[in-house]
């Protein structure tokens, strides 16, 4: 099977299935322009983001293989587990599968974020704002 | 290890070198972010969210359900311009399928019609009331609501978002012979929505229905009560009002209000008059004697007490919903502009109808015993029949499909539903 080799933003080196590498549309569109001869070079995503990211396409790739014994509630609970992470894991989840362009993972990153705002009064999500801009000045 | 020789790794080799660390430190795969105390991983939150770029911001927004998006208006100001804008497309969404607004103790009920079941919200109102009717305006924003015995408790606010309240002052007029109240809503020159009460009062008022009817319009830009004007029925007849279902018999559609007169001879009229007009000049629209469908209609003269004919608007057309005594059950017929007559709309097939209603038959003897409570929509009627004995049932006709779906049983302690299309624009 043809491999892909991506490069993360610390230069870590990850040798992934070519079929895998498409479900990035971003990487599929930079196989089709240099090919797969060289590395192709991710410096938006960190290593540990670039797993994550190959982790969960791996998961959904092989659920829906034929002959996969994986029931949707199997499935559900591995996005649950997936997207329980720190906040600030998240949102480099939903940056990474913004910039590889991965619908699946960008509509569950943040529909996660979505379920933290819809529970938050208005004067938090407001604060959470207002410190934001604190914190950068 | 040097970072050299981990310079090339397989996937697997990564993932596990990451659950490992997740395992044995007992925290989640993020590592150093977790050790630090709550308190400043709340603040990290806080920077986190302003540091996506605003395009993803917007796209986290389209996963937040209505209300929590009303709410966001209020964060910063792209947020608000992106809300309202997305505000319609979402709302655009919604039109396909219908919310409802249900009324309660101290509260009101909202569902989304898409969900299945149909599962409730229910929200508490600051005053301590009884919604005892609802009415919702044609963009679907605001809402007003009312016991008709305290005629000051007259509300209206967008019901995603309880901070738009606003408690009207009690129509000018010493008695409370209020018949109808409905409220219309339109935006204005500058795209602030702006909202009118049509308040209906009856002169001289008897069981069958009033002699004379006043109007009185409030108006939301000016925040008053502006006309107070009269609306004379013919020498021998009567505007039909309805003093235990109110509100049913009139229908208030954008700038008109239309109602029911009834001769002496039981010659009945649909009539309209525009709230607007300074002469209240009224128009005939249709007169007949008997409808189709051998809908019920109670006669001039008493009892007529029990009148449950009930005018709504939907899909275009004007719909009277009336019982069925024959068939025992009940039926819409709709008028056609052209012709001057009603025509049959849909019955009401007998059998959805929960058998414990069912046995107790629906009879001219006892019809005095049941009411039914109406509403239109864009492609929808609601109502709502009860039994004095306490069984009462929800029902939704589908105009498009020609679906009758029964919304829950007898047990189910739910009123009336009043279909309407959410807006999150604020009052």
């Amino acid at each position: 099977m043809v491999k892909v080799t991506l490069k993360s933003a610390e230069g870590d080196v990850f040798e992934v299935d070519e079929e895998l590498a498409l479900e990035s549309l971003m990487v599929k569109n930079m196989i089709e322009d240099v090919g797969l001869d060289s590395a192709i070079s991710l410096p938006n995503v960190s290593s540990t983001i670039l797993a994550k990211v190959i982790e969960y396409i791996k998961f959904h790739m092989d659920a829906q293989k034929d002959g996969s014994k994986k029931t949707s509630e199997e499935i559900k609970a591995f996005d649950d587990d997936f997207v329980n992470v720190g906040i600030p894991t998240l949102f480099e989840m939903v940056l990474a599968s913004n910039y590889l362009n991965v619908k699946s993972l960008l509509s569950l990153t943040c529909n996660t974020v979505a379920n933290m705002i819809k529970t938050k009064p208005p004067a938090e999500v407001k604060e959470m704002f207002t410190s934001a801009k604190q914190a950068k000045a | 290890m040097s970072s050299h020789e981990n310079r090339f790794c397989s996937v697997t080799g990564i993932i596990k070198s990451i659950n490992t660390k997740s395992t044995v430190k007992g925290m989640g795969p993020v590592g150093g972010y977790i050790n630090i105390s709550e308190k400043k991983q709340k603040r990290h939150w806080d920077g986190m969210i302003g540091k996506l770029p605003l395009e993803l911001q917007l796209h986290i927004l389209n996963f937040l359900p209505l209300p929590a998006l009303c709410r966001g208006k209020s964060v910063c100001k792209a947020w608000k311009s992106a809300i309202q804008g997305l505000g319609y497309s979402k709302a655009h969404r919604f039109c396909n399928g219908q919310w409802y607004i249900m009324n309660g103790d101290n509260a009101v009920g909202l569902c989304d019609g898409n969900s299945r079941p149909l599962s409730w919200k229910m929200i508490q109102l600051p005053y301590e009331i009884h919604t005892e009717s609802i009415c919702v305006s044609s963009a679907g924003l605001v809402l007003a609501y009312f016991p008709l015995d305290r005629p000051q408790n007259i509300m209206v606010w967008n019901p995603l978002d309880l901070s738009s309240l606003v408690k009207l002052p009690p129509p000018p007029g010493s008695k409370p012979t209020i018949v109808f109240v409905a409220i219309q809503s339109s935006v204005g020159s500058d795209h602030r929505p702006w909202f009118s009460v049509v308040c209906v009062r009856g002169v001289k008022p008897r069981d069958t229905g009033a002699r004379h009817l006043v109007l009185q319009v409030y108006d939301s830009r000016s925040q008053k009560w502006v006309s107070s004007r009269r609306v004379f029925t013919g020498r021998d007849e009567i505007a039909q009002t309805c003093f235990k279902e109110n509100t049913d018999c009139m229908l208030l559609r954008d700038d008109k209000l239309y109602f029911i007169t009834i001769t002496r001879d039981n010659r009945r009229s649909l009539k309209c008059v525009n709230v607007w007009d300074s002469e209240c000049k009224m128009a005939t629209l249709a007169t007949w004697t008997s409808l189709p469908m051998d809908l019920h209609q109670e006669t001039y003269d008493p009892p007529c007490l029990y009148n449950n004919t009930s005018l709504v608007y939907c899909a275009g057309k004007l719909v009277l919903a009336n019982f069925i005594l024959d068939a025992q059950t009940l039926g819409f017929v709709y008028l056609d502009e052209a012709s001057r007559q009603w025509r049959p709309l849909a019955t009401m097939p007998r059998e959805i109808m929960p058998a414990e209603l069912r046995n107790l038959g629906l009879r001219a003897s006892n019809i005095h015993q049941w009411s039914l409570v109406v509403a239109g929509g864009e492609a929808e009627i609601t109502l709502f029949l009860s039994h004095f004995e306490g069984l009462c049932w929800g029902c939704i006709y589908n105009d498009e499909t020609g679906v009758w779906q029964s919304v829950f049983g007898q047990r189910f302690e739910g009123s009336m539903l009043y279909p309407f299309k959410p807006s999150l624009v604020s009052i």
